[in-house]
Formats: C-alpha cells, sequence, structure tokens
C-alpha cells in the first residue's frame, strides 16, 4: 500500500498549478517563465531526437521532475502567500500569544526546578528565572516592534527574536526537565520542538534578507482579511479558556498566580477581539461604514405562522441542504397546487382555498424540524467536509500520532499518585491501548480517505470518528480520576455530555448519507473523488 | 385525530395496493377513515422521507399534469414490515377492545 501515492501531471500547466500553488503571486510568474523557458529547452531537445511530439512532451515534462518536489524547493526559496498574508495581518495577536506562553515557561520552569517543594534547587531556580526573564524582555521587544509599520525590516526583527526566544524556551525546558528525573521526555521533546520552531523562523528571516531589495507588494490587510483574523482570534482565545483549566492542573500550574490570571487575560483579548470584529461587521469591503438597514423581518426566528407558502417552504427547508431543499419544495409545490385545485373544485372562493391548504401543510416550524432529522443539513455537511479532510490529510494524521504518543508516555512516567504503583502493568496497557487505538483508527481513517469516496466509505469514516472521539473520552475519564473524581461519575458525565448525543448524531448522519446517495442527491460537498 | 406511531402503517397499507404519490396517499386515508385520520402535510412527508431512509419504500420522479410528481413504491422489506405492523395492531386493538366491550 503506498500513502504517498498521487496523480502524476499530464501537462505543464498542470505540473505548475502544483509546483506554484502556495507561492506569492509575483514569485509564481517569475517560477512559471523560468519553468516554461525548461521545458521549452528539454522539448526541443527531445524533439531533436526524432521523437513523437507526445512522447517528446512526457519526456520534457519528466524532467522537469516531481512537481511537488519542485513546490518544496520553490517554498524555501520564494515567499508564499501565507507569509506574505502573515505580514499585513493585524498586529500584536502573535506577541500576546508569546506573552501568555512566556507565563507557562516560567511556571514550568518554577516548579521543576523545585520552586514548589520544601527543598528547592537554587542553581535550577536561578537558571529559571534568568531565562524567563530574557524571554519576557525578548517578548515585550518583539510586542513593540509589531506595533510598527509592517516591512521587511520589522519581520527580521521579529524573526531574530523569535529565534533567540524559541532558543531560550528550548534551554528552560531542557534545564527543567533534567532537574526532575521523571520528565525526561519533557527534557527531550521540549528543546526539540523549540529549536524545530526556531529553524523555521531561522528559514524565513534568511528567505527576508535574501530578498530584502526586491519588491515584494505587502497588502494591506483588507477588512474582509481583518475580520476573519479577529474572528479566529475570538475563537482561539475561547478555546484558550476552556483548555488552561484541565491543562493547568494537569500540569501543576498555580491557581493564583497562574491560571486565574491567564484566564483574566485570555478573557479580556476574547473580548477586544469579539469587539474588533462586531466593529469592523459594520464596515463595508471599501472600509466605509455599511448603511443601516432594519433587520429583515425572520419568520423562523419570532415563530409566527407562515402566511404564504414561499415563505412556510422558506421555514421548513431553513438549514437544509440545496438538494434535499430542492426535493422537498418540488413535493410540497406539487402537493399545494393540488390541493387548492381540489378546494376550488369543491366551489371554494381562490383566496380561501389557498388558505385552506396552507394551513393543512401545518406549523413550518415543526416540519422543518422533522427534515432535519432525515435530511443533510449544511451543518452535516460541514462535518462531512471536516472529516473527509481531516482524514486525507498523512500530515496530520502522523503528527498527531505522535503527539499523543508523547502525550500518553508523559501520563505513564509522570504518574505520581498510587494507582499507577497499586496497578502498573493494567494502566500502562490501558494507556498503551488508547495510544495504538489512535494511531490505528487515524491510519485506517487515512487508508479509506484516499480511496473514490462513496456514501459506505464515509459511512465507515464516521464510525471511525465515533472511535476517536470514544478513546479520548476514556482520556478524559483517566485525566479525571488524576482529579481524584470518581471514575463512574466522570463516565457518566462524559457520556451524557459528549458520547451518546455525538453518537446519536452520527447514527442519524450515516442514516441521511445513506437515504441522500439513494435518492441521487448530493452528498459530498467539493470534490467527490480523492485526490 | 392521530394516533402518534400509526402514521407509518397507514402509509404502508395506502401503497400496498399501488404506487402513489404524497397528497393523494393524505387524501385517500382521509377518506378510508371518513375524515377522521386528518394528517398534516408538515408531518406526512418527513415520515415518508423516513420510511425511505428505512428501505421500506422507494421514489421516483413522474411528470403528471405539467408537476413533477414523487411517485412512492412498497418495497418487499416493506411488504414484511406492513404484515407485521397490522398482525401486531389487530391484536393491539382486538385487546383493547375486549376490554372496552368488558366495562360496558
Amino acid at each position: 500500500m503506498n500513502f504517498f501515492r498521487k496523480t502524476p501531471a499530464q501537462t505543464l500547466p498542470e505540473w505548475l498549478a502544483v509546483a506554484t500553488a502556495d507561492l506569492e503571486p509575483a514569485a509564481q510568474a517569475l517560477v512559471r517563465a523560468e519553468s516554461e523557458a525548461l521545458y521549452a529547452k528539454a522539448l526541443a531537445s527531445h524533439l531533436a531526437n526524432d521523437l513523437p511530439e507526445t512522447l517528446a512532451e512526457a519526456l520534457a515534462l519528466a524532467d522537469m521532475g516531481s512537481p511537488r518536489a519542485a513546490a518544496r524547493r520553490f517554498r524555501r526559496v520564494y515567499f508564499t502567500r501565507a507569509e506574505i498574508k502573515r505580514m499585513s495581518l493585524p498586529r500584536g495577536a502573535a506577541a500576546t500569544v508569546q506573552c501568555g506562553f512566556w507565563l507557562l515557561y516560567f511556571n514550568f520552569a518554577w516548579n521543576f526546578s523545585g520552586g514548589n517543594q520544601d527543598r528547592p534547587s537554587p542553581l535550577m531556580a536561578i537558571i529559571a528565572a534568568g531565562l524567563s526573564l530574557v524571554n519576557l524582555i525578548l517578548m515585550i521587544v518583539a510586542a513593540l516592534l509589531s506595533r510598527r509599520k509592517p516591512g521587511f525590516d520589522q519581520q527580521r526583527q521579529i524573526a531574530g527574536i523569535y529565534i533567540l526566544t524559541s532558543f531560550f524556551s528550548g534551554l528552560l525546558l531542557l534545564a527543567a526537565g533534567l532537574a526532575q528525573a521523571k520528565w525526561w521526555l519533557a527534557a527531550i521533546a521540549g528543546p526539540l520542538l523549540f529549536i524545530d520552531v526556531g529553524f523555521e523562523q531561522l528559514k524565513y528571516r534568511q528567505k527576508l534578507m535574501r530578498f530584502s531589495g526586491r519588491e515584494v507588494a505587502i497588502p494591506a490587510p483588507s477588512i474582509a482579511d481583518q475580520r476573519e483574523q479577529e474572528s479566529r482570534d475570538c475563537f482561539q482565545w475561547l478555546l484558550m479558556c476552556m483548555w488552561l483549566l484541565p491543562f493547568g492542573v494537569m500540569m501543576r500550574l498555580d491557581f493564583l498566580y497562574v491560571i486565574t490570571p491567564a484566564f483574566f487575560i485570555f478573557v479580556f483579548f476574547g473580548v477586544k477581539s469579539y469587539r474588533n470584529y462586531r466593529k469592523l461587521s459594520r464596515l463595508g469591503d471599501d472600509g466605509r461604514p455599511l448603511p443601516l438597514v432594519a433587520p429583515q423581518f425572520d419568520p423562523y426566528l419570532y415563530r409566527r405562522p407562515a402566511e404564504t407558502l414561499e415563505e412556510w417552504l422558506r421555514i421548513a427547508v431553513k438549514g437544509l441542504e440545496s438538494s434535499a431543499q430542492e426535493r422537498i419544495r418540488d413535493e410540497i409545490e406539487a402537493h399545494y397546487a393540488d390541493a387548492v385545485q381540489a378546494y376550488v373544485e369543491s366551489g371554494r372562493p381562490a383566496a380561501e382555498a389557498h388558505a385552506v391548504a396552507l394551513e393543512d401543510l401545518g406549523r413550518a416550524q415543526a416540519a422543518g424540524r422533522r427534515f432535519a432529522r432525515q435530511h443533510l443539513t449544511t451543518m452535516d455537511a460541514r462535518r462531512i467536509s471536516a472529516t473527509i479532510k481531516a482524514a486525507r490529510s498523512l500530515r496530520r494524521a502522523v503528527v498527531a500520532s505522535v503527539l499523543l504518543g508523547i502525550m500518553f508516555i508523559a501520563r505513564i512516567l509522570a504518574d505520581e499518585d498510587s494507582r499507577l504503583a497499586f496497578r502498573p502493568q493494567a494502566m500502562a496497557a490501558f494507556i498503551l491501548f488508547q495510544f495504538l487505538g489512535v494511531v490505528f483508527v487515524t491510519l485506517a481513517a487515512h487508508t479509506l480517505a484516499r480511496r473514490k469516496l462513496t456514501p459506505e466509505i464515509l459511512c465507515q469514516l464516521l464510525w471511525l470518528e465515533d472511535g476517536i472521539h470514544l478513546i479520548f473520552s476514556s482520556f478524559y475519564v483517566e485525566m479525571g480520576e488524576g482529579f481524584g473524581w470518581s471514575s463512574w461519575h466522570i463516565l457518566i458525565f462524559v457520556g451524557l455530555v459528549f458520547l451518546i448525543p455525538g453518537s446519536m448524531r452520527s447514527v442519524r448522519l450515516r442514516r441521511k448519507v445513506r437515504l441522500a446517495a439513494e435518492a441521487g442527491m448530493a452528498i459530498f460537498p467539493s470534490n467527490p473523488t480523492a485526490t | 385525530m392521530n394516533f402518534k406511531g400509526s402514521l407509518t402503517t397507514l402509509i404502508l397499507q395506502n401503497l400496498s395496493r399501488s404506487p402513489n404519490h404524497g397528497y393523494r396517499i393524505a387524501q385517500e386515508i382521509k377518506q378510508a377513515s371518513k375524515g377522521v385520520l386528518d394528517f398534516k402535510e408538515g408531518t406526512l412527508y418527513p415520515a415518508l422521507h423516513g420510511l425511505e431512509a428505512k428501505k421500506l419504500i422507494t421514489s421516483s420522479t413522474r411528470m403528471e399534469n405539467g408537476r413533477t410528481r414523487r411517485y412512492y413504491k412498497l418495497t418487499e422489506t416493506g411488504r414484511k414490515a406492513l404484515a407485521r405492523e397490522r398482525q401486531e395492531w389487530l391484536q393491539f386493538s382486538g385487546a383493547i377492545s375486549l376490554i372496552l366491550q368488558d366495562a360496558r
């Protein structure tokens, strides 16, 4: 089985599309011109050998090599769209996140150097405090720099600071890990992670230096971009707030000095992002305030009875996928026309016939809820799309498996309470089972997702996704036990809040997928075949 | 009047005679019950789509008098399900009738 099998490019435009997909427009034009010249040269040499034209074209394309390998090389040399976009995004957010991380570094260093124990190690405490202080200063400088006008110089300086920060953070975790024998994994994984981040920044900085003389248009962020960024920031701050408590408790962070202040800081920035988002929502794409429009009366919102067939249909099919909407509309319209005709033929006036036929349809809101139980909704379509996307990414599968492996092994090694000592084999086997389960399910999903997608395969993918949720829920149970809660209480809580509703939704979704497939309706939101 | 859960049996019974479309199914049930059973269409169509999801019926579209109509047809599984439900209903209603007759 070859996970890396890709459809090879058949023509030069296909090759160029893959090779230059991530590059910024100016770099794209440059690379295209160079590649086309190379291709023309190779083609001419093959034609000179009296080869048929189609064969010569194929050979010339083969001479260009793999477009994906070329794309990797180009990304190393030229700016990508993402990098250019990063330069133009609202400032301050990255620096703020870094400041938040600084708090975590400091707390790790303090805890692992023995600051919270009876016999702290003075040397480790000094190293931890010193490195944390240096990092803090660097991050403040980065935050101040990021407030300046975006440009190459500012980007270079910030990248330089991030390189130093990553280096010091790696050192900090190394020292902290070495100070506590149990955290040897943190001593290895932490520095490696930060060194990797540092190298990425280094490459970025080198790229910035290489192009310092060249004009690269850094577009001013559009209102839509800013709005998207602010909404994403707000969501991220909210997520961080949600994760802070379990993560903090698991990592034994201090409630008074770290968790509570960090929570309020996250809330503050989350609210700030939300307010910015609201402000930007009132602006048009040209930056001018949008004219104030009275909100349209939405019958669904106010739950008043529909007054026309169109209104009834609008309420009943709200939120359904377009193919399901079309089917229901067709059926109900034909039904309504029949009913009106029958009432008119029985001697009722046309207006009364329409009113009675509409009344016969019943409450649109209730019908809408029933239809949503039977047909794919836009939310379902989004979930299907996300499931396919997540399963298709091999890198995501591998990274998730490795990270989970580290997390599960760290859990075994870091366990200090009597549970592990009392039943070490059972506990280790349970954690190993969790890890292997996640790896197996993730890889199985990936293998399935690379095949031509059919409703059956999609249902199997949804099954596998449920499997991952189940394994993660068992991780929550295990984590909850660490807090000293009863595992039965946690099982019931997790079951009621996550697993049972999630499984019911999945069962319903699988049924809807089958119905949609049999009725010949669209299921896959995007390209239905594997790339 | 509407007994919850009985709609699917009534639809299956109606379709056991011949394929039919939604409007006519509703009308025929109403007429057969002499106006006692009157289902709102907002209930009928989700029920039809649910039966289709369970593969008890199938559907196909036809053009009729310039309108696209979706005809529903009973499947073999649906026929078996109808026989089972009919048997259960007759047993159930027979038992209730016996009790109510005793109460007179």
